[in-house]
């Protein structure tokens, strides 16, 4: 007899688990039903995580009853419990610690594109223990929150524009200003350069075969991309149509005594 | 005008080029499909090697052979820079001919589908904000900024903006750009060439105060002109808000 109810007690317990599981799983897909013009993905699947994991301590407090147990003596416990666990996962601890930092501090949402150390890729989800992105060549890769907290994280996607900085090199034999002059007719030449603000160089110093200029050019964020590999194309272009010399590295050997052509021995087999 | 913007009906297996400024449309229908191909001549942004023919095919079991051609406005404001900049002193009013690319659709008469949607010339990107992290990214053109009715060329592939400011404030204005909130401009035809109604700016003093508005009725130098296609957006207070905000790219001095 006593077995039979306790039968029917693990019985109930477990269809309000599955009851439990099913609520909570139906709000979840409810939560994101919202539509995005009034809350963002980002705070949607935060919003599905609370919903869910609130309903699932609801149901399974509600299936310890069904089995009969106390709930003051199971908390007494559970506060003892919590102790020994904390000691035990302190790396889950400060990961979640970190994760509702980084939360509240709103650095970067789902859908962003970040870049963490080596690693570039698109926000697919801001949990509570770790970050999931999406490389560039489609790996998934899960970031513990504490990692991010500790390292510089760049939010590619933040604003609407970006500046590419080209490098460029020309021979000491050119003139700056028709070099300049140039540059700046490819930019104005290139639709996806914004004409505001405007390019922008640099004259970054005499390198060891080339005089260093940086050419600043702006563009939309999405278009970066299409501008960075246009740009390439069309300075080298211009500098081919213009005569401007790339130079490659040149490296001057020096015999030691001034004016002194470097000796050249021809050898041969004597016949 | 000697573009017409009017129904036309595609034979079967025949093809129909269609230039306007420097854009190249290139229409042919089938009995299941249209195939539309484009290319931009060579222009300022487009040379040999950049060029390239874009080409798509619409499945068209219900459709029929009749479509349209229908001018519209760039789908982002359009930032124009006078030649010279402006100076408007105190009190004084003027309006200024402002001339932008147009839009060209083509349309399946009945279904409404729009085959393109394409400018007639490349237009380069902007910004226009207060710094780099605030703004918009809108369209770049350069324009005469005309003065004179009389001395405005007609030109099928362009949009004429009458604009009037007014400088109300205490200090000169100067107007280095401008930002035409051309996807809320509805456009009429006068029969010679396409206008958009009345952009109204009075200034009085600071740049948000500006007040901005553009009556949905044909340019008052036009009353006749018919409208030809609606604003592609629907003009809300925001929208209005955002365009007094970011109208000028000047200074009172």
């Amino acid at each position: 007899m006593i077995e039979s109810i306790g039968l029917i007690s693990l019985a109930r317990a477990l269809f309000v688990v599955a009851i439990g599981w099913l609520v909570a799983r139906l709000a979840g897909r409810a939560v994101m039903r919202i539509s995005e013009e009034h809350v963002s993905l980002h705070y949607k699947s935060l919003i599905r995580q609370g919903v869910v994991y609130a309903i699932y301590v609801i149901f399974l407090i509600m299936a310890i009853r069904q089995l009969g147990f106390d709930l003051t003596i199971l908390l007494g416990a559970a506060g003892i419990l919590t102790v020994a666990i904390g000691f035990a996962s302190q790396t889950s601890a400060s990961n979640l610690i970190a994760g509702i930092f980084l939360i509240a501090e709103r650095a970067f949402s789902v859908g962003d594109i970040i870049k963490v150390g080596d690693l570039t890729g698109e926000v697919l989800s801001v949990d509570l223990l770790s970050v999931k992105l999406r490389t560039f060549d489609n790996l998934f890769i899960r970031i513990p929150n504490e990692n991010l907290m500790k390292s510089t994280v760049t939010t590619m996607s933040r604003f609407p524009i970006r500046r590419y900085d080209m490098q460029i090199g020309i021979a000491y034999k050119e003139d700056i200003r028709k070099a300049r002059d140039v540059l700046l007719k490819v930019a104005r030449d290139f639709h996806l350069c914004l004409d505001e603000p405007a390019p922008l160089i640099i004259m970054q110093g005499f390198g060891d075969s080339s005089i260093n200029l940086q050419f600043s050019v702006w563009a939309d964020r999405k278009k970066f991309l299409d501008l960075r590999n246009g740009m390439h194309e069309r300075v080298k272009e211009a500098f081919d149509n213009e005569g401007i010399e790339i130079p490659f590295p040149h490296r001057t050997l020096y015999t030691g005594s001034s004016m002194q052509p470097l000796p050249v021995h021809i050898t041969g087999d004597k016949e | 005008m000697s573009f017409s913007w009017s129904e036309f009906q595609l034979e079967p297996n025949t093809e129909k080029l269609i230039a306007l400024g420097t854009l190249e449309v290139t229409l042919s229908r089938s009995e299941m499909e249209w195939v539309t191909a484009y290319q931009y001549r060579q222009d300022r942004y487009v040379n040999e090697s950049t060029k390239q023919v874009a080409a798509f095919r619409t499945i068209a079991n219900n459709s029929g052979w009749q479509l349209k051609a229908k001018p519209s406005a760039a789908d982002r404001n359009v930032v124009v820079r006078p030649v010279q900049t402006i100076q408007i002193p105190h009190g004084e009013t003027v309006n200024l001919y402002i001339g932008t690319p147009v839009w060209l659709q083509i349309l399946v008469v009945g279904t409404e589908h729009k085959l393109i949607d394409l400018p007639v010339e490349i237009l380069s990107d902007s910004w226009f904000g207060s710094n780099t992290m605030n703004g918009e990214i809108c369209y770049a053109n350069q324009t005469q900024a005309r003065l004179d009715l009389t001395k405005l060329t007609q030109r099928p592939d362009r949009l004429i903006t009458p604009v009037t400011i007014r400088n109300l404030g205490g200090e000169t204005l100067t107007i280095e750009r401008l930002n035409l909130p051309v996807p809320n401009l509805a456009i009429y035809d006068t029969g010679a060439s396409l206008w958009t109604q009345n952009v109204d700016i009075t200034h009085t003093g600071k740049l948000e105060m500006t007040e901005v508005k553009f009556p949905m009725q044909p340019p008052s130098q036009f009353p006749e002109a018919t409208l030809v296609n609606e604003p592609r957006s629907v003009e809300d207070n925001n929208l209005v808000m955002r365009a007094v905000e970011l109208l000028f790219d000047g200074k009172s001095s």
